[in-house]
């Protein structure tokens, strides 16, 4: 549930007019812009905000935003394995980072050991090599419950790692270094996508003679060290000597600026030049809670780009000029979009009303109301083609194919005529339970332009929904609160945390329902055990599915091309005969760039503008 | 805080007959004009699912394909869209017909139960006196300090969560909850005038008179107070009416009022501050319709002051949305 | 203390003191019920066990009930906190500091407040002495009307439609936003002038009507009589007698409009984008951020009731009719 926030900022755009040429191929590539010349050192390259959005006040072990990813990755945290930090199938590609190499396990996936590149150190105030040791703080950080790392549960194979959390040990007992130089993790399961795992900025070196002064929750990342080739303004003026010392770097005020320079220490010798080409000399980073101005800022050139997404508006009218247009950049981005429907909750607990609803959706007209095809192609199953290498046995998967994507009233009609709901046998819901069904929706603009949408397709099968647009953080805690139980959902979006699969089939685990900060909202493999403990009534004479054991067999695959086979085939399970959600869309990312910009890429590993690879020219930036 | 506004009735005044007061009422060209213009919205939004029907358009329906480019963005006005599309496709022109349904029951409901309210207490306070009036004063004090947008922002999200809304679901979001924040805060204003004057009309000999022959505290009330506090309460309800239609789109401007699928000439406002500078329509249909009507009604409040009550006092001690 | 005006100023801190309090616990207690009240989550990640929940509500401080997080509250913001004094806090969504950035949004609402105030002022007072001066003429009629239709608009409509008018079609002014003075007078300056315009329409309206009212009474008050019949010119006595009697009221009103809209000014901020107290009040409480509700409330009390009394003694000592007494 990376980037929630930059999820709900999504306006509309449309782009059958523009054509594919926007959309980067797949085999990435830096898209410089022509006009303002060709890519050179110098300059600062700006980027506006609506609000950073951080989830931990920019502490890598709990970060957990698209953007703060990005630029995690592009400029301040190097990882033991990384990406190309490019867009399309090549940014999700493994590269080593700080390691030499990416290593094979020699067990079937239950031990990694990675030799750590020399000459790679700190920047100030640190300024000192970095070592394994600073690895496993990192992990140790992840496994303090004060400290609230936010995805610690993919660290959970490693030995020891429980005994660590509750203070039975003073060391993980499964992370081990035999020298300054390398690591290795015994994990108590085999885990074939634990190198992914590492790419994550919570597993970047830290410091222990400075994070041992930040023992909280959020407060590290006022003083972060960097490890990439830029580090926080100020970074050099920071004591260390000690704790009490610690002042917070100057260039980083999370209410208005982060900014950052080059760090001295960063050599590009340890470092893969082809991937982190860190032309720029500064970057800003700034908050304007305003996100039309932000873009008008850039169309004036006083800003360079932004992670938010560009209000349709502002895009239709670049897309006019054939000089503005090329300053659109559109990217798919592993992300779906998706209506979800309670597997416990009446009309939902019938799966020919789920089916149904799959047929008549005017998924068009959702497409539409978040842009148009511009923002994104119309989803026909749960995991982005990408994820799969874009395989051709899901490239034209579509279950609930409808003429135009716009619904399909006979085959709806068909199915609910199959369903207990459809007391008349007319091909409406038409018991009691049809009526009247709670559901949530967000209150911004893509939220209210969906629900008259969502409602005119449901009407016709016989369903009336009673609608509540609630700000996204609202609606989020509501329906992340298992026992509310809500029976339909419009807010909904997913994207992975790395390339692989399981990071969106870990949705319908059983294990992930919980009762507070529930991602699950079908409530898959909900048993009567867990819907007494998490407070939801089990529905009376039936068995809610689980994907449980399919889940385990995959996620345990070694072998790349079976392991790809066997999540394809639980994607099509879920599709069928589970049918938790209606899929409409598979995002893309819009950029808006400034015409200063003469170098630009996309992270598709994080989902961000690619900062290592971007620049400016500081002649066509107004001020 | 103690901007009490004190009125100039001390003695009871001779009622004027009512052809008099119609006679001054309709003096001004500019109150007939607001009569009129109020006469044929109230007729229209009435009307709205016949004007709906005549025209073929619902005020939820979709016509994306023929009203949304590939940007998804509206058209603008044409032969069978009159004030073109809002950005989900549907026609404005019937929005905002429904839209004065909206308008129209929050100011006469809100302030209807804002002047219940307001008068009831201000009654007890002003003629009691002591520590039930400083204690209710008090109170409308505090109310007036609250933090309006958050109270509204709190009571919409806490009643939005469940199926059922608040209160065993008397309080569901959209109409019935904004009503309720208007006339919340409301009435104070109206609890300091009737307050005011009734403590004027307190010292007065005939309520004297009616003490010394014994009548209870009630009937006094009933008999002798509050047919004197008719003009000013009337006068006053006409002008707080603008002011609750103004308040209920403004809440919902915000995100905090009446939900989208209600049509109302705030929410569609909201729509349009994301788009007028590709869609003026959505900004300047219903945004004169909101204008027109709050100055009918403004005018007609006017009206009634110089035909009723020339000395009440033309500015409300409401906070007002700026 | 015994001297009245000592006791008078005691009773009306003490009242402030309760008003505060009793505001902060309800909005206390609206977040308190609110479904996302809960900013452990936020720091807890994606699928928070149990354990990790409890940890960050203690360490947030969200592990006592309604009452005892209330007071610990008070507690903070009397002796200060980290952060120095009074004790705001930080923001939940933020993390930063509340202080500073109070203090800094205040002087942007500030700016809007004081150029809208000059601005109702120099219309509202020249319209209202003219009104009342050539009362039932051509003028007055127009102006009465003119008024009704600004008192009608709807703020964030005229906002929104300046916007347009003068920023998307004509283009002669920059879009939203907010310069420094310091950063670029001109450019200060094209960015303020809508939202100034925006916000004194309204007023300029409300304080024509109340001056020409207030100048109508005067000029038929018996003093007013006594100087015209001592022969002073009819500009001598409007423009010194009678505008400075119809002005003691306006400047009550000033101060309670201008302390009213020290936390009022959402729609226009909003609309326009300035990073005052008003948007960051609707911000706070869209995001659940108690700390930041609660700082600008606390500051909106205080400067509402401070306002408010000193115009009562404004009051006290400008009033002609007090004084000749």
């Amino acid at each position: 549930m990376r980037s929630r926030r930059s999820l709900l900022t999504i306006a509309g755009l449309g782009g059958l007019l523009l054509g594919g040429a926007l959309i980067m191929s797949a085999c990435g590539g830096s898209g410089a812009s022509g006009s303002a010349g060709p890519a050179k050192k110098g300059g600062t390259y700006r980027v506006a905000e609506t609000d950073f959005g951080f989830s931990d006040n920019f502490d890598p072990t709990g970060e957990y935003t698209a953007e703060s990813w990005a630029m995690y990755r592009g400029l301040l945290v190097r990882t033991l394995l990384g990406y190309r930090l490019t867009a399309g199938v090549a940014g999700n590609t493994l590269v080593p980072d700080l390691a030499t190499r990416v290593p094979t396990s020699p067990d079937g996936g239950k031990t990694w050991t990675f030799s750590l590149k020399t000459g790679v150190r700190f920047a100030p105030p640190v300024n000192r090599a970095i070592t394994s040791h600073d690895i496993v703080t990192a992990f140790e950080r992840i496994d303090t419950p004060a400290i609230a790392a936010q995805y610690g549960f993919y660290y959970a194979p490693i030995a020891g790692w429980d005994a660590y959390a509750q203070g039975k040990s003073s060391t993980i007992s499964g992370i081990t270094t035999p020298d300054d130089q390398t690591i290795s993790f015994h994990l108590t399961t085999a885990t074939p996508d634990f190198p992914y795992r590492l790419t994550l900025p919570a597993t970047g070196p830290i410091p222990h003679e400075v994070a041992k002064c930040f023992p909280g929750a959020g407060t590290y990342g006022r003083d972060l060290v960097s490890s990439g080739p830029y580090m926080v303004a100020g970074s050099q003026s920071v004591k260390i000597t000690s704790c009490a010392a610690i002042t917070p770097m100057s260039g980083f005020d999370p209410a208005s600026k982060l900014i950052l320079v080059r760090n001295p220490n960063y050599a590009p010798s340890t470092d893969d030049p082809t991937i982190r080409r860190a032309l720029p000399d500064n970057f800003s980073f700034t908050i304007d809670t305003n996100q039309t101005d932000i873009f008008n800022r850039i169309n004036a050139g006083l800003l360079d780009d932004s992670p938010n997404t560009p209000p349709a508006s502002i895009v239709a009218s670049m897309a006019t000029s054939a000089t503005t247009k090329q300053r659109i950049r559109v990217v798919p981005n592993d992300r779906t979009r998706y209506l979800s429907m309670n597997l416990t909750t009446a009309p939902f607990d019938d799966i020919h009303v789920r089916k149904a609803v799959n047929l008549i959706m005017d998924k068009a007209g959702l497409q539409q109301a978040q842009g148009g095809p511009l923002f994104g192609a119309i989803a026909t199953h749960i995991v982005p083609d990408t994820m799969f290498n874009n395989d051709s046995s899901i490239t034209s998967y579509n279950p609930y194919a409808t003429p135009n994507s716009a619904g399909n009233l006979a085959a709806a009609q068909a199915e609910m005529r199959l369903s207990k709901y459809d007391t008349a046998g007319d091909g409406k819901c038409d018991a009691a339970a049809c009526k009247n069904v709670f559901a949530i929706a967000g209150n911004t603009n893509q939220g209210f332009n969906m629900v008259p949408v969502i409602e005119n397709s449901l009407a016709k099968i016989g369903i009336t929904l009673n609608f509540r647009e609630l700000p996204p953080g609202s609606a989020y805690a509501t329906i992340n609160t298992a026992s509310r139980n809500v029976p339909f959902t419009s807010i909904t979006g997913w994207t992975k945390d790395y390339p692989d699969p399981s990071t969106f089939m870990v949705l319908f685990q059983s294990a992930t329902i919980i009762p507070v900060g529930n991602v699950n909202y079908s409530l898959v493999g909900l048993t009567p055990a867990i819907a007494s403990q998490i407070g939801v009534p089990y529905p009376k004479g039936a068995t809610i599915p689980s994907i449980d054991a399919q889940f385990g067999i995959c996620a345990q695959t070694l072998a790349p091309s079976t392991r790809q086979a066997c999540w394809i085939g639980l994607d099509k399970n879920l599709m069928e005969n589970i049918v938790p959600w209606v899929p409409y869309l598979s995002d893309n990312a819009v950029h808006v760039i400034s015409g200063a910009v003469t170098a630009w890429d996309f992270d598709q590993a994080s989902g961000g503008a690619s900062y290592a690879r971007v620049a400016v020219n500081p002649a066509k930036q107004s001020h | 805080m103690d901007q009490v506004a004190t009125l100039g009735v001390t003695r009871p005044r001779a009622r004027s007959p009512r052809a008099s007061f119609w006679a001054k009422f309709t003096a001004q060209p500019a109150t007939v004009i607001a009569l009129v213009f109020l006469a044929v919205l109230i007729l229209a939004a009435i009307a709205a699912p016949l004007i709906a029907s005549l025209v073929g358009h619902g005020p939820n329906d979709l016509y994306r394909t023929q009203m949304l480019d590939g940007f998804g963005l509206p058209r603008g006005p044409n032969g069978s869209f009159w004030f073109g599309a809002d950005s989900a496709g549907r026609d404005v022109f019937i929005r905002v017909i429904y839209g004065a349904r909206v308008s129209l029951v929050v100011g006469v409901v809100a302030t209807g139960i804002a002047v219940v309210i307001g008068v009831t207490l201000g009654l007890i306070a002003g003629y009691r006196g002591g520590i039930v009036d400083t204690l209710l004063s008090r109170f409308a004090d505090v109310m007036l300090a609250m933090p309006l947008l958050l109270f509204a922002i709190g009571i919409s999200t806490a009643c939005s969560t469940t199926s059922a809304g608040c209160l065993r679901g008397t309080l569901t979001p959209g109409l019935n909850l904004v009503i309720v924040i208007i006339a919340v805060f409301t009435w104070p204003a109206m609890f300091r005038i009737v307050r005011a004057t009734t403590l004027s009309l307190r010292e007065t000999d005939f309520v004297e008179a009616s003490r010394a022959i014994g009548q209870t505290e009630f009937s006094i009330m009933r008999s002798e107070v509050l047919p004197n506090l008719i003009s000013p309460i009337v006068v006053y309800s006409a002008l707080l009416v603008p002011q609750s239609i103004l308040f209920e789109a403004y809440l919902t401007f915000l995100g905090l009022g009446i939900p989208d699928s209600t049509p109302s000439w705030g929410g569609m406002l909201d729509q349009a501050s994301q788009l007028f500078s590709v869609a003026w329509w959505l900004m300047v249909f219903p945004g004169l319709f909101l204008l027109a009507t709050v100055l009918a009604f403004n005018l007609i409040g006017d009206g009634l002051r110089d035909a009723l009550d020339p000395k009440t006092p033309r500015r409300t001690t409401r906070k007002r949305a700026a | 203390m015994n001297h009245p005006m000592g006791r008078y100023l005691l009773k009306r801190l003490a009242w402030t003191i309760l008003v505060i309090l009793i505001v902060t616990f309800v909005t206390f207690v609206i977040f308190y019920v609110l479904p996302s009240g809960d900013p452990a989550l936020r720091f807890a990640g994606k699928q928070p066990t149990p354990q990790i929940l409890a940890q960050v509500r203690a360490d947030l401080g969200l592990d006592h009930n309604v009452v005892v997080q209330y007071l610990l509250y008070l507690k903070r913001l009397v002796l200060g906190d980290t952060y120095g004094w009074p004790g705001l806090g930080y923001s939940y969504s933020s993390g930063a500091a509340i202080a500073p950035q109070l203090w800094q949004r205040a002087l942007v609402t500030i700016q809007l407040i004081l150029g809208g105030a000059i601005l109702w002022l120099a219309i509202g007072i020249p319209v209202g002495v003219m009104s009342a001066v050539k009362a039932r003429s051509r003028f007055d009629r127009i102006s009465l009307v003119t008024g009704l239709v600004c008192m009608s608009t709807p703020v964030f409509w005229l906002g929104l439609l300046l916007l347009w008018l003068f920023w998307s079609t004509l283009g002669w002014l920059p879009g939203t936003g907010y310069v420094a003075f310091t950063t670029s007078p001109l450019n200060w300056a094209a960015h303020m002038v809508l939202p100034w315009i925006t916000l004194a329409l309204l007023f300029a309206a409300i304080y024509a009507r109340v001056i020409r009212s207030n100048m109508i009474d005067t000029l038929g008050a018996d003093y007013i009589r006594t100087a015209r019949a001592k022969g002073l010119t009819e500009r001598r006595v409007i423009g010194v007698h009678a505008l400075r009697a119809s002005l003691v009221p306006v400047i009550t009103l000033l101060a309670i409009d201008i302390g009213t809209l020290i936390g009022g000014t959402v729609i226009t901020e909003t609309v326009f984008n300035l990073q005052g107290l008003g948007s960051w009040i609707l911000q706070g409480a869209l995001n659940q951020d108690l700390p930041v509700t609660l700082a600008v409330t606390i500051v909106v009390t205080v400067v509402v009731t401070l306002l408010s009394l000193i115009a009562d003694i404004v009051y006290a000592y400008l009033d002609p009719r007090v004084r000749y007494k």
